[in-house]
Parts: structure tokens; sequence; C-alpha cells
């Protein structure tokens, strides 16, 4: 019998092992592809992982034209923030794009609060302000960090 | 107009990226209403196609065959299609509270990478932006 251990946090970590290196890697890419070269390529190798994904579910692909609009949306988003996120690479740095973009929750939340209708707490509109705070305090830094002789 | 952008192209390009994501993470909770995840996880994959394909059109000379910088692409996607579908394990068998949390801490993988590796240095108002940022998306995320 499988602990509650393996079930769910053994994959937690897992997956946050693997998307901070997912984060890192196209700052060492940008030194052999330019970001537009990454972009069709990365999202090539997606397909090519998701069509092998459903394999494992057995081509069980569901369809529902809403649903699958709503899920091409994601696709297009995701990939636009792709290419903004390498093209900013070529000239700041990984930890000050991952820190702010790392801040994409505060937008899911505010969304889910306006088209969704979920309620946004307390301990919510604490993070949506910190996140701001903390996007402001990154920049200006920056800024300060940049200006000068 | 266009110069005043590419003046703060240095905040405007991440923040763009940050607001798409935004998006992104939103708009899988409406797909899977309709369909389970490995349905929504294909149709995400044609939409990203389809912005891709027309950038061939933009790229002079074709697509670069650079073997390393492709088969670190490789990795990399092969890496989020891993971390994602770890993340739907872990939901199913987790409180989502928790595991939402947990996997919104993967920041702190790419700033430690990029200080190791990278040699990057961070102000002392950076890290506390750092910090806020996590403490943030962890009050998000519970």
């Amino acid at each position: 019998m499988l602990s509650s251990q393996t079930t769910w946090v053994y994959p937690s970590v897992l997956a946050v092992a693997l998307w901070g290196v997912a984060a890192f890697l196209p700052k060492l890419v940008l030194r052999q592809l330019p970001p537009l070269h990454m972009t069709v390529y990365s999202n090539f190798f997606f397909l090519l992982g998701c069509v092998a994904l459903q394999a494992f579910y057995g081509f069980h692909v569901q369809f529902n034209a809403h649903g699958a609009l709503l899920a091409v949306l994601v696709g297009v988003t995701g990939t636009l923030a792709q290419i903004f996120y390498y093209i900013s690479l070529r000239t700041n740095s990984l930890t000050y794009n991952i820190v702010i973009t790392s801040l994409y929750p505060v937008v899911a939340t505010l969304l889910a609060y306006l088209f969704l209708g979920e309620t946004l707490g307390a301990r919510q509109a604490a993070g949506v302000a910190l996140g701001i705070l903390s996007l402001l305090l990154m920049v200006k830094a920056r800024d300060r960090k940049t200006e000068g002789p | 107009m266009i110069a005043k952008l590419k003046a703060h192209s240095n905040f405007l390009l991440p923040l763009a990226a940050m607001v798409l994501w935004g998006g992104w993470a939103f708009l899988p909770k409406m797909a899977m209403q309709s369909m389970q995840p490995n349905s929504v996880l294909l149709y995400e994959a044609a939409g990203g196609v389809a912005v891709a394909l027309p950038l061939l059109f933009f790229i002079r000379g074709g697509l670069s065959r650079d073997k390393k910088g492709i088969s670190l692409v490789f990795l990399g996607s092969g890496l989020s299609l891993v971390a994602i579908f770890c993340y739907y394990i872990a939901l199913r068998g987790g409180p989502v509270a928790t595991v939402a949390t947990i996997t919104a801490m993967y920041p702190v993988v790419g700033v430690a990478l990029a200080r190791i590796f990278l040699k990057e240095k961070l102000t002392r108002w950076q890290w506390l932006a750092a910090l806020l940022a996590m403490v943030s998306v962890y009050l998000l995320a519970g």
C-alpha cells in the first residue's frame, strides 16, 4: 500500500524541481538559439509529448467545442508569454525574469475574481498586494542598480 | 511611441509574460469543466503550435539546426510535460491547497540554479522583492 507521501508529496516536490530546471534552461539555450527558434522547437516538442501522453491514455481524446476553444487559448497565451519571456531573457538576468513572471498567480487570482466570481478573501487580497509590491521593488531595485556611471 | 516602449522593454516584456501566464493559469480551470486534463493538454499544445508555426515566416534563413540548443529545448519541453503530469498526480492524491502551495515554490529552484551556474547576484532590495514574491504566491495558493 502506498503511503500518502508517495501519492502526492513526492510528485509535488518533483514538479517543483522539474519546473525550476525548465525555467533555468532557456537562459542556456539562448546561447545557441534565438528566442523565436526556441519557441518553435519547444512547442513542437511539447505537442509530440502530448501525443505520447494520449497514447498512454489510449487516445481517448474528448471534444467539447467550448472547452477545446478555451484549451487552444491556453496554448496561445502560454506561447505568447513564452516569446516575451525568452526575448526578455536576452537582456535581463534569469533571477529578475523568474521573480517577476512567478507572480502570474496574482493575475490568475484577479481574473478568477472578475470572470468566475471567486471570492477574494483577506489572505488572497494580501497576496495580490504583496505581489504588486514585490514587482515594484524588483523593478525599482534593478533600475537603481543599472543607473550611474 | 515605439521608442518609448523599447526604452521600457526591460520591464514590459517580463510583465507581459506574467499577464499572459496569468491567463494561461486561469483558462484551464474553465476548459476542464467540460474535458479531462489529458484532452485539455492536447488542445493546449495545438494552440501553442498555432502560434509557433506562423513564426517560421518571420525567421530568416530557416530554423537553426544547432544540436546542443535543440537538445536543451527538447529536455526543457520534456521536463515541463513531466512536471505537469506530476502536478496532476499530486492533485489527485493530495489536498489542492497544499499541492498548489508546494509547486508554486519552483522559482526558488530557478533562482538557486541562476546563482550557482550563472553566478547571478541580487541586491538586498531584490532579495526582499524575491522573498515578498514567494510570500505572495504562498498566500494566493493557500
